[in-house]
């Protein structure tokens, strides 16, 4: 049921996140840790962003409904750039000739004239009743970017539309409060269709300033009776780590130098099988970081609707 | 053959208070001696060790590299003390590192027999849990000022007391099992209920009453002096820190999980934990004397219930742990959002 991967900090080769380390992004695709009944197989998307390239404010961006494993474009590529902050998602969908695989199902999803993304792990259940509901939220000039059939994309155009701007410098409020905004739509939109099933909702965004995460689901716990597989409605995880910056140190991939925070990740899962500097943010939570004179000032917050 | 003074250590230490000489007897039998030289390591963190280990003679210390604090010491852990809990009640790695901080005599009870005394020996095993889990609250008691003074010094924002008013009279609902129907598949299904057997189960649902609290709904109140039970079925139940107003979470209770007071292990200590309802949830309720007649009527079922309420109490202590760093490391609930 998807995997995310956010990273903030000091510039980094995007291999070393995405190949390198015992539990790598591109390993959680067919081997996930924390979801292993279902694989992330139904596309890669990566926004990365580094000042230093042109058009510095807009990220660099990359997107396959391939399996990355295969990519060597992909291979290639992660071994060039490094960038500042980085936003990658991997696919997964219950494996149904009804799913729609395909590039503009691919996260993370940043319109035109935006420099803000979005990548989501999760699924809010019985999606297609609701849906057009949720146009009233959307800002009318950005209706016309929808152009896949996710849950996700939607609740993306509905967070850009809460938010003060399409860019631009965002105070932790902005972002915070839009998210709780969006959040609270989504519940209002549930309760009128009288949708009460558990439907996780781990929002990634970014805008190469900062990241953020939620940990949230509605109506957690409530499955349907005849629903086979549970992968769908665990608590999806949620987990981060900073430091000084993160790499190959005493034989083996961590984040060095935990005192100094100039270099953070907030991922579904942790990078390493080791868990041991990795911790997971609680349930009903939303998490954002931003680099301010070179360190990383982390804020949590409870989400209660 | 163990010599005199082992054996006065083993008979003292708390692990071993309830166990009588037979069993002592078997566990060593079926335990080994190990011996540590200076420096070695028992546990490591992040990785699975071999059990649980009594200290006999010497001491070691426990650490743990905590994100934010790099290299910190716990404690020290002198002869009749024991390390490992996390190894022997959930085989999961160890959030800790143990190291010999002198040569060392211990007594290593593997995870392997540990599982086995369920099916051979429960009511050793029981004994066993029930120390085990007086230890646990009592890490949490000692552990909780200290959080609290964490969370008075930050700008946690404050709770209204006018919304806690209101969400401790929101009470659930008692229905009958023909109201609400109880599917026993998914009691059955859990791992959790994996040494229970279906006349366990009809039993446990015999002693409890189906509630469905809606969301909000307090169901232990912080320093409230409580024993009842409960089985999540549906829905979810958080966990708190509260101190003046100020809340801090500490883990969700989700379907199929067990939950208790700290009141249930030890009769002098208030909760010191909120629970409460996320959203509109269904659970088993054991009240107090329900409790009390199951396990006088039911020593096997009880000696069964205790070892979830021992796995409750691990999961608060590792939520505990992680919020402590957490408040070190975060900038907490500042800010009042929306």
């Amino acid at each position: 049921m998807c995997r995310v991967l956010s990273y903030l900090g000091l510039p980094i080769l995007v291999k070393e996140l995405l190949y390198d380390s015992d539990n790598s992004f591109i390993k959680q695709s067919y081997h996930p840790q924390y979801l292993p009944r279902l694989l992330n197989l139904a596309g890669f998307g990566l926004v990365a962003w580094d000042r230093s390239s042109h058009n510095g404010l807009f990220p660099y961006i990359y997107k396959t409904e391939e399996l990355p494993f295969y990519d060597e474009n992909l291979h290639n590529l992660a071994s060039k750039i490094t960038p500042t902050c980085v936003l990658a998602h991997l696919r997964g969908v219950t494996y149904s000739s009804k799913q729609v695989v395909s590039l503009q199902n691919v996260h993370p999803f940043i319109f035109p004239g935006s420099n803000v993304a979005l990548a989501h792990n999760g699924s809010l259940f019985d999606f297609e009743k609701m849906k057009f509901d949720l146009l009233k939220y959307i800002k009318p000039s950005l209706k016309k970017y929808i152009r896949g059939t996710t849950d996700s994309e939607w609740i993306y155009a509905v967070f850009l539309s809460q938010l003060p701007g399409l860019m631009g410098t965002y105070e932790p409020s902005d972002i915070t409060d839009a998210l709780l905004k969006t959040l609270k739509i989504l519940q209002k939109v549930r309760l009128k269709h009288d949708i009460r099933i558990n439907s996780p909702v781990n929002l990634f965004i970014t805008n190469g300033e900062f990241i953020a995460a939620t940990r949230y689901v509605f109506d957690y716990g409530w499955v349907p009776q005849n629903e086979d597989d549970a992968q769908h409605f665990i608590y999806h995880s949620l987990w981060y780590t900073y430091g000084e910056s993160y790499g190959f140190y005493d034989n083996e991939y961590k984040m060095k130098g935990s005192q100094k925070r100039s270099s953070m990740i907030i991922s579904s899962e942790p990078l390493t099988e080791d868990t041991t500097t990795w911790i997971e943010v609680p349930e009903y939570s939303m998490i954002f970081a931003k680099l301010e004179k070179n360190e990383i000032d982390i804020t949590s917050l409870d989400i209660t609707l | 053959m163990l010599d005199a003074d082992l054996k006065n250590t083993l008979l003292s230490a708390p692990l071993c208070k309830y166990l009588n000489i037979e069993e002592i007897q078997n566990i060593i039998s079926y335990s080994k001696f190990v011996t540590f030289a200076e420096g070695d390591m028992l546990l490591q963190q992040g990785k699975r060790g071999e059990g649980l280990y009594i200290i006999l003679e010497g001491e070691v210390i426990v650490n743990a590299k905590i994100l934010g604090a790099g290299l910190a010491q716990f404690s020290i852990v002198k002869a009749g003390g024991f390390v490992g809990v996390i190894s022997i009640m959930k085989n999961n790695p160890s959030s800790t590192s143990v190291i010999a901080r002198t040569p060392l005599k211990c007594l290593l009870i593997s995870h392997a027999y540990f599982e086995m005394m369920s099916l051979f020996l429960p009511e050793t095993k029981y004994k066993l849990v029930r120390s085990i889990t007086e230890g646990l609250c009592q890490g949490l008691k000692e552990k909780y000022p200290r959080i609290m003074k964490i969370i008075n010094k930050s700008g946690v924002i404050q709770k209204s007391s006018f919304g806690r008013i209101i969400r401790k009279n929101i009470s659930p609902t008692i229905f009958n099992f023909t109201d609400l129907e109880l599917n026993m598949n998914i009691l059955k299904n859990s791992p959790l209920f994996k040494y229970f057997n279906e006349d366990d189960l009809d039993e446990l649902v015999n002693y409890g009453e189906l509630i469905e609290a809606p969301k909000n709904c307090v169901l232990i109140n912080e320093n409230e002096k409580n024993k009842t039970s409960y089985i999540v079925l549906r829905g979810a139940v958080q966990t708190s820190f509260i101190y003046k107003n100020k809340l801090a979470k500490l883990i969700v209770f989700a379907p199929i999980s067990f939950f208790c007071g700290i009141t249930l292990v030890n009769e002098s200590f208030p909760s010191l934990v909120n629970y409460s309802t996320r959203v509109r949830t269904t659970l088993l309720k054991i009240d107090e004397n329900n409790m009390l007649n199951l396990q006088l009527a039911n020593k096997k079922l009880w000696e069964k219930i205790y070892d979830l309420v021992c796995h409750s109490f691990i999961e608060l202590k590792r939520a505990s742990n992680r919020l402590e760093i957490r408040l070190n490391s975060e900038f907490y609930n500042i800010q009042q959002l929306g």
